[in-house]
């Protein structure tokens, strides 16, 4: 019945399962040549940023599950990344550089700390729960800073081992980077899967209208307390591997900088896309390389792009998620 | 018990307490009359620092001329950056100003590490006031003291400017209801560009004043944000008394806290924000608005 | 067999303005229900009482025999409540047909769900509701760029999405033309073979042609209640709208 009353129905369903197999398709196109890379001359050093680009890309990518798709805007995002890479790096340290153990600890703290402190922030919204989301960092900070006997303070977390996954030891270099670009790999598909799945759909809902969505039924509540767990969570895993990667941390991995670092790296590569933050994330590295050897400005150009890209995007944050939107739905039709 | 430990605890969370007054007004007030939250306020803080020094070794000034001059030169910045940056877009959506005024703090403290590098540096504190006094069998030093009385001298004259004036009733108004503005006939761009400059005087004067007691850093404004920001809270943006009380708490939570039980005093009063936002869900910023 | 929606005494204030006050209601199943009243009278603040968007001060909302008073809109949803709103909040970034689909996902009790795309059977649904209403065509588009008289008829294409008991209709006819009120008034009596209706609307030609009962609210207060007939000829109501209800619509 539904075919001869919908005849378009059918070809949208097909447009869209090709649209999603050329999407596929250049996913792993492309993650099989950064695969490649190091085997074909790239500097270790280039390798190196790499690796640091898809360690952000993991953590831009759990934040636009929580502000591209949510509309959950949050200055505090440097807090799940770097707990998690405290919580890894402080196990791997003390018990064993088992990646998964590291991983397994790291998201047990995370969770805790996200299910509890997200039953509470998740009840605000807009422009108050951004701000309670720094403090939250900040108090994270601090602690970081205080609690010097288990995080040495300022001086930072050191003497983190190579990481071992089943007993073999991920080098640093190419062996990391290639473990990396897997963890990545993994959490985009995750996170896509996730995004086009019901659970998902009620998020975009939340995001263009909280009442409304309220008034069809979704407990928005539930669903914001969950959608920043799983954010925390994920960035949770970036730091993990930045902990492994440095073999440390500090607390600058959870101050307000690095914050503002991965909201712009969101925002400039595109909120609400998933891949748009990733490219974000890897503009962003890439750039700062090159202008921090160039000039010391970095804090102030970055502030200038922030405020320019602010600026001229006309409806602002939900104005860029529609726009690209728009310019994808525009490109498919 | 130490007496003495707690009562110089206690001195120095009302100094705190009154520099954090100076900043949380201004705040409030910029969020009361245009629902902009000023995530600049910190940065603006630390530029009034910064013009301290560069007025006095550029200008050779003393102190107290340099104290008074400071606040003149950050005003007019902050003003023409609120009218570049803040005025265009005060229609949208209340996230986008704070996005805006995010980036903005990032580019005031870029610009103040390019200047002037990213070290602290010392003030000693001006004379008269250089050296301390007996307060109750303790040593406490005199300019901290003096600092806190301008501070709250010129708070009391931001509560009297608000009270007693033409001025005041048109601001609180307009924060009561915004549709006021055309009512009244007043130019509210005009007057929003003013109270924002208003309320960067304050914070730069406040950052000037405390140069002597509190370093001069290019994130010297971070905390104190963090800080004002608890105290809109608690207080109710809007509200000048509720930042007045909201103030001294938080000070004297933090410094008294923060005397027995360090940082950790930090994490408990978040977990008052916290609970207080349980009892008041209708969020952050008070007068039942969410967001 | 329980009433569809009772309302027993409902009260709101604000601060000391009194906007509702001893509100009584009894929807009978398949009905519908016009609320109608000059603006202020407190006829969107019963509403927000009953769909769980504003907590009532006092008085009890029944809905088919359970008491659901002051519960959160998804729970009424999920009790078979469902409304739409005066202002036209649509989903504007998303398409028409995925408007509806999250009605008829909420219906199938997925949003949660965070795995299989699999959700053919809410487009299915959403599909048919829309097909029903008369927007297939417009299916793929983006709520947004609907003329304002479709976009009134996707609200209550979402809400039905939902399978509800009982529908509350927030002005439904607003801004609209003749035609499309005509339409619109036809379409308010379909649904009540699947719910019954509480409708608000200014539109008295709508109200008189299509109400099975009539309630009149001013100031708070319920003055009079009953079939159309009756109540066009209360005097009170007559008082309370200064000729609003003319000869012409008796």
């Amino acid at each position: 019945m539904t075919t001869d009353v919908w005849p378009d129905r059918a070809s949208a369903i097909k447009t869209e399962a090709r649209t999603r197999r050329i999407t596929s398709l250049l996913i792993f196109g492309g993650a099989a040549l950064l695969a490649l890379l190091p085997f074909a001359g790239i500097a270790p050093f280039t390798i190196t940023l790499l690796t640091e680009a898809m360690i952000f890309a993991i953590w831009a990518m759990s934040l636009d599950l929580m502000t591209g798709y949510t509309g959950m805007l949050t200055f505090g995002h440097a807090a799940g990344f770097g707990l998690g890479a405290y919580a890894a790096g402080y196990f791997a340290r003390e018990v064993t550089g088992d990646f998964f153990a590291a991983l397994l600890v790291c998201e047990l703290v995370v969770l805790s700390v996200a299910l509890a402190i997200g039953f509470v922030t998740t009840r605000l919204s807009g422009a108050a729960f951004a701000i309670v989301s720094l403090c939250i960092a900040q108090v994270l900070f601090q602690i970081a800073v205080a609690w010097r006997s288990v995080t040495e303070g300022m001086d930072g977390l050191v003497g983190v081992p190579l990481p071992r996954i089943f007993g073999v030891t991920i080098h640093n270099g190419r062996e990391f980077y290639l473990l990396t670009l897997l963890v990545a790999l993994m959490v985009y598909l995750a996170l896509r899967q996730l995004v086009a799945s019901p659970f998902g759909r009620t998020l975009s809902a939340i995001r263009t209208n909280a009442d409304r969505a309220a008034a069809v039924g979704i407990n928005v509540a539930l669903h914001k307390w969950l959608v920043f767990v799983i954010a925390w969570a994920v960035a949770g895993i970036a730091g993990t591997l930045m902990v492994f990667m440095k073999a440390g941390t500090t607390p600058m991995s959870l101050y307000w900088v690095e914050s503002g670092n991965v909201l712009i790296m969101a925002i400039f590569g595109g909120l609400g896309t998933l891949l748009g933050p990733m490219i974000g994330a890897i503009s962003f590295v890439f750039l700062r390389d090159a202008l921090t050897t160039g000039f010391a400005v970095w804090q102030l150009a970055f502030g200038v792009v922030f405020v320019i890209v602010v600026l001229v995007f006309p409806s602002g944050l939900a104005g860029i998620v529609s726009l690209l939107r728009m310019l994808l739905w525009r490109a498919r039709s | 018990m130490d007496l003495n430990f707690l009562f110089v605890n206690i001195l120095n969370g009302v100094v705190y307490g009154s520099f954090l007054l100076l900043t949380s007004l201004g705040l409030s007030l910029v969020f009361g009359l245009g629902r902009v939250v000023n995530f600049a306020h910190g940065a603006l803080y630390a530029m009034g620092g910064y013009a301290l020094i560069a007025v006095m070794h550029a200008g050779g000034a003393g102190y107290w001329l340099a104290l008074a001059v400071a606040p003149l030169l950050v005003i007019p910045m902050a003003m023409a950056i609120e009218r570049a940056t803040i005025n265009p877009i005060r229609h949208r959506p209340d996230v986008d100003t704070l996005l805006v005024t995010f980036g903005l703090s990032s580019m005031i403290v870029g610009a103040i590490e390019y200047v002037w590098g990213t070290g602290t540096t010392l003030l000693p504190p001006p004379s008269p006031f250089t050296g301390t006094v007996d307060v109750l069998g303790n040593q406490y030093p005199l300019y901290r003291l003096v600092a806190a009385l301008v501070s709250l001298l010129v708070s009391a004259g931001v509560f009297a400017i608000i009270q007693f004036t033409p001025m005041g009733l048109r601001i609180r108004a307009i924060t009561d209801d915004p549709g006021m503005a055309e009512a009244l006939g007043v130019n509210i761009k005009r007057l929003l560009t003013l109270v924002f400059g208003f309320a960067a005087g304050l914070a730069a004067l406040a950052g000037a004043l405390g140069s002597p007691i509190f370093a001069i850093h290019p994130e010297m404004g971070m905390n104190i944000l963090i800080d004002s920001f608890l105290v809109v809270v608690l207080g109710g943006l809007g509200s000048l008394t509720g930042s007045a009380i909201g103030a001294f708490f938080v000070a004297l939570t933090k410094s008294i806290g923060g005397g027995y039980f360090a940082e950790w005093s930090t994490a408990f009063l978040f977990l008052i924000v916290a609970l207080a936002l349980i009892v008041r869900p209708t969020g952050v910023f008070g007068q039942g608005r969410v967001a | 067999m329980a009433s569809p929606l009772v309302v027993r005494d409902l009260s709101k204030n604000f601060g000391a303005l009194l906007a509702v006050d001893g509100f009584n209601l009894d929807i009978r199943s398949g009905q519908v229900h016009s609320l109608i009243g000059p603006n202020g009278a407190g006829k969107t603040t019963v509403f927000n009482c009953i769909s769980g968007f504003l907590r009532p001060a006092g008085g009890q909302v029944v809905l088919n025999g359970r008491d659901v008073t002051a519960w959160p809109p998804y729970r009424l949803v999920a009790a078979g409540l469902a409304r739409t709103f005066q202002i036209t909040q649509v989903f504007s970034d998303l398409t028409v047909l995925e408007n509806v689909a999250l009605g008829a996902r909420s219906r199938l009790g997925r949003n949660l769900q965070m795995w299989p795309r699999a959700q053919s059977e809410a487009q299915d649904r959403a599909y048919e509701v829309l097909d029903m209403l008369g927007l297939a065509r417009q299916a793929g588009a983006k709520a947004d760029h609907l003329a304002h008289g479709d976009k009134r008829v996707l609200e209550i294409a979402i809400a039905l999405a939902l399978q509800p008991h009982v529908l509350l209709l927030d002005e439904p006819t607003a801004g609209m033309s003749p035609g499309e009120t005509e339409r619109m008034g036809e379409l308010i009596r379909r649904t009540t073979k699947h719910a019954s209706v509480l409708l608000v609307e200014h539109d008295m030609e709508i109200v008189l042609g299509i109400s099975d009962e009539i309630t009149v609210m001013t100031q708070g207060r319920v003055i009079a209640s009953g079939p159309p007939d009756a109540v066009s000829r209360d005097p009170l109501v007559r008082d309370a709208y200064l000729g609003a209800l003319d000869a012409e619509a008796l």
